[in-house]
């Protein structure tokens, strides 16, 4: 935990202290975690987090800075930014679970393209199926396409998901880190096949 | 608390301010008896601006010189102003710098920055009067869907009125803000605002003290405006039916039709039926007739429409169902139609919340946000969001988001740019508003000109532009050389709006003529009161030294000697509490012996100091 | 900035899509993926005397990505492997003002050429034996 740049007592969070109420200009640059206090971990209980977002919106948001010095002002524009970005993506699974590769990429090198064997060539081949079905603009046969495709996302979602809260270091292995990175972002290639799925517009060949 | 900042509703048919009184609340300013309302209509008389309802009275004697729906044109350029549009309005528009449209009005264009500005100094001197205060901060309101060009039109119109807009704050959450504190209740909450001009719908979770947009949808051309301009359309049919080859196209006919398919909505929104007569002025012919509700009906209809698909694209990108709602809140005055009323009830299948008058809730909510910002009060805390996605364009004029719609703010976006020629000191980066996947099909909000690029060879040099939206929804720009940590200068060219050097000269320009300073003007009015309340005094000083105590007599002479010394002062807050003391010691006499008089003057010197 | 007629045709009209057998000795194909957006991206070429004499693509990916293979594609014709080679992703994302957001799918492009070079050069290798990787 860092320390107050003015009290030097432990923060609670990266932004703001508690004790002697000052914002910390340090916390421009905190990680996502450590704008709440926690530990880099995938484990975050959305409640507790929710109700920490909240309370310190409520001391940082630069609506209670208006009568300010323009300094403290922009401070407190910039630290509620980061608050808002640092819940945003904590708050959902897919974007915390990115946001911890990034966060181990620095002690655990991983290959940031890497995919499953195969997964490259199964995509390009399922991508133009899906072509010939839109030309032919057989919605049936989209639907079908449709809802296995967000299945195997579930199924995809819910294997790394485990994986990570199953994790008891906090920093993991290469090998670890490698088979989440792949889930990760074959799960892009996946949202990317419902997204054309959806879509029945001219826009799917651009 | 500090300096007081009062709410304003900047409408675009009607504008009123709010403010929160010691022990009372927020309430809208106005005095007793009077509405609070100003109409933001115009018009120029002996080259005086003349606001509210003496330019509407006037607006038939002179319709091309009645300026209304302003509100419609900030942050427009001519050419996306649609032409059937233009050809509604009574006065001309013409194309000014950078495509910026201009309101003609005599030999003189205008801004519609200008011109809204002139109505929030009608505001602000109303307020000022009422409340005895210099005002120098305002919380502006603006539809939730106005984009970042139109919410900078607003902050410069506010500006030019001599008003710093602490806060540019969305109508649909000013209203929550108002339900809310009255109700504190925690759940999900739709606010439905449509106004004369403009169309949001929020949606809103509370929680505690948190106020969190999750997201909102809108049209900035779609309001009560469109149903007059239904009516209008069907009562024109009914006249040429009636009188073969009427001409309907003058800008008097307009403003008479307008005016009357106006009333005849006003009207069906107490009863089921309405009689009308339209005569024009230097037209032969009289037509009369009546509508009903059930031919109101079918003219309305597809502009509700259109707002309630607003309404089903907020909820999917809230990802909430109508069921999840617990509330419906209905602002904006065109909320009092029924048949808005009904339609919205069958989509969100609940009665919709009226409690708060329609035409008050945003100014309120207004007025609460400004007394926060004061420092009043910490008790909530709004998170609003940006309502269109902020991106560059990329290939093919292809729209790249970097900041989607619905981000809570302020929120901030990085993007790492660098050079493709050796010795390149210049980046441009043109930065668009939309939510269309083709940026033809969004607004352009300027180009960024990065300067100061230390000179490396091609992609080496590595420029970190950050894009910030602020709680207004406003987007700022700056840039970092990373490898030689200089900051990049940048040049920001509008494509609307005002430049910084354009909105110094129209602010000295109206220094220069015009007594617009407060304490001048207040001043002046003061002064004219005391001479008032003096000379009835003394008219009945007889009735006085025999009714009252010698003591009490001399203690009144000598104040109205001492409210004489102050009438020859500079300071109005002086003299007005001067003024107070000699009302205090004067009234028992005022109200028992004295006559009506002296007891007018002094009503008159606490209500309307003019 | 407003793109040069040249690219916003390479994003309206883009050159040589369609594909080779891939079982052809003459023909390297190349799969590529971005895992940023989800594009994939198989560029093929078509070799003689290691020269290329004709190159053609299939990108299911944004308009930047489909730009870009487009133009990788120009580019190669006529090249020397070696020359084809020494295409980088930067003079791809000059040519078409690729803004950083989208500068992956001019690596994409690279990417593709090189996936492309690589498969030709495995395939001479191992000669008549057909190759298993695409």
């Amino acid at each position: 935990m860092p320390f107050c740049s003015h009290c030097q007592k432990s923060l609670q969070s990266a932004l703001w202290c508690g004790a002697c109420q000052q914002l910390q200009s340090s916390g421009l640059q905190a990680d996502y975690f450590s704008v709440f206090g926690l530990p880099p971990r995938y484990d975050v209980d959305l409640k507790s987090l929710e109700q920490s977002y909240h309370e310190l919106a409520a001391e940082l948001h630069p609506d209670f800075f208006a009568t300010a010095t323009a300094a403290e002002r922009r401070l407190s524009e910039g630290l509620s930014a980061r608050l808002n970005q640092a819940w945003q993506t904590l708050q959902d699974p897919t974007a915390r679970a990115q946001y911890l590769m990034e966060v181990w990429k620095s002690k655990t090198p991983t290959h940031e393209r890497d995919l499953p064997t195969g997964f490259l060539q199964e995509m390009f081949a399922l991508q133009e199926e899906l072509e010939e079905l839109l030309e032919a603009k057989d919605q049936q046969a989209l639907a079908t396409k449709h809802a296995d495709f967000l299945q195997r996302l579930n199924d995809l979602q819910h294997n790394y998901q485990q994986q990570l809260i199953e994790l008891k270091e906090n920093t993991p292995d290469t090998t670890f880190c490698k088979q989440i990175q792949q889930q990760l972002n074959a799960e892009r290639y996946l949202l990317r096949l419902l997204e054309r799925c959806s879509s029945t517009s001219s826009e799917t060949d651009l | 608390m500090t300096e007081r900042i009062i709410g304003i509703d900047l409408g675009t048919t009607n504008s009123l301010a709010a403010t929160v009184f010691d022990q009372v609340g927020p309430e809208v300013i106005t005095e007793p008896g009077q509405t609070p309302i100003i109409p933001s209509v115009l018009t120029m008389c002996d080259g005086k601006w003349l606001v509210g309802q003496e330019a509407l009275i006037r607006s038939l004697q002179n319709p091309t010189q009645t300026l209304h729906s302003i509100k419609r044109l900030m942050g427009r350029s001519l050419e996306e102003i649609p032409a059937e549009e233009q050809a509604q309005l009574p006065y001309q528009l013409r194309s000014g710098e950078r495509g910026q449209v201009l309101v003609c009005l005599d030999e003189q264009a205008f801004t519609p920055q200008e011109i809204s500005a002139e109505i929030l100094k009608a505001v602000k001197y109303r307020a000022e009067t009422i409340l005895g205060e210099t005002l120098q901060k305002a919380v502006i309101t603006v539809p939730a869907y106005f984009d970042d060009v139109q919410r900078q039109a607003t902050r410069d119109a506010a500006r030019l009125a001599g008003l710093e807009a602490v806060r540019i704050l969305n109508e649909p959450t000013a209203a929550a803000i108002a339900y809310g504190l009255d109700e504190r209740k925690d759940g999900k909450i739709a606010v439905y605002d449509l106004g004369g001009g403009t169309f949001d719908i929020s949606l809103l979770q509370l929680t505690g003290k948190i106020f969190k947009v999750v997201a909102t949808n809108g049209d900035t051309r779609l309001g009560g405006d469109d149903f007059d301009q239904a009516i209008a359309g069907e009562l024109t049919l009914r006249i040429q039916q009636e009188f073969e080859n009427t001409e309907l196209h003058s800008p008097l006919a307009r403003q008479v039709l307008r005016q009357t398919a106006e009333t005849i909505k006003i009207g069906l929104s107490q009863s089921n039926e309405i009689e009308y007569t339209i005569s024009i002025e230097d037209q032969s012919w009289s037509h009369q007739g009546s509508f009903t509700t059930t031919e109101l009906q079918p003219l309305l209809a597809p502009v509700i429409q259109r707002t309630l698909q607003r309404c089903q694209q907020a909820l999917d990108q809230a990802g909430w169902k109508v069921e999840d709602l617990d509330e419906v809140v209905l602002v904006g005055g065109s909320t009092v139609v029924p048949e808005v009323r009904r339609q919205v009830q069958q989509f969100f299948g609940r009665a919709p919340q009226v409690a708060i008058d329609p035409y008050k809730v945003v100014a309120l909510g207004a007025g609460i946000q400004g007394h926060l910002l004061a420092g009043g009060r910490r008790d909530f805390l709004l998170l609003d969001v940006i309502p269109l996605a902020l991106g560059i364009e990329t290939v093919g004029g292809t729209f790249s988001k970097l900041i989607t719609a619905n981000t809570t703010v302020p929120t901030e976006a990085k993007e790492l740019y660098t050079t493709h020629v050796d010795n390149q000191t210049a980046i441009e980066i043109n930065i668009y508003q939309g939510e269309r996947e083709l940026v033809r099909d969004c607004r352009c909000l300027g180009r960024f000109k990065l300067r100061g690029i230390p000179a490396m060879k091609a992609g080496l040099p590595l420029v970190e532009v950050t894009f910030r939206v602020d709680a207004n929804g406003i987007l700022s720009v700056s840039a970092l050389e990373k490898r030689s940590q200089t900051d990049a200068s940048i040049e920001v060219i509008p494509f609307h709006g005002l430049t910084q050097q354009e909105i110094d000269d129209l602010l000295e320009a109206s220094y220069e003529h015009a007594i617009e300073d407060f304490t001048a003007r207040q001043l002046i009015e003061f002064r004219q009161t005391a001479e008032r309340v003096l000379q009835g005094i003394e008219m009945h000083w007889t009735i006085a030294e025999k009714a009252l105590a010698q003591k009490d007599c001399t203690a009144i002479r000598q104040q109205m000697e001492v409210v004489r010394q102050r009438m020859e002062g500079q300071d109005p807050q002086v003299l007005k509490s001067e003024m107070d003391r000699l009302g205090d010691l004067t009234r028992s006499l005022a109200d028992t012996v004295m006559g009506q008089a002296v007891l007018s003057a002094l009503q008159e010197q606490e209500t309307t100091p003019v | 900035m407003a793109y040069s007629e040249k690219v916003i045709d390479h994003y309206n009209d883009p050159r040589n899509v369609g594909s080779f057998t891939k079982s052809d000795d003459q023909v390297g194909t190349g799969l590529v993926g971005a895992p940023e957006c989800g594009d994939v991206m198989k560029l093929q070429i078509k070799v003689e005397n290691e020269k290329i004499v004709d190159a053609k693509f299939k990108t299911f990916g944004c308009g930047s990505a489909i730009a870009s293979s487009s133009l990788a594609t120009e580019w190669v014709k006529g090249k020397t492997l070696d020359e084809a080679l020494a295409i980088k992703n930067t003079e791809i994302v000059e040519e078409l003002s690729l803004p950083p957001v989208k500068i992956h799918c001019s690596v994409l492009a690279e990417d593709a050429i090189k996936a492309a070079i690589q498969d030709y050069r495995k395939r001479q290798e191992t000669s008549s034996e057909s190759t298993a990787s695409a």
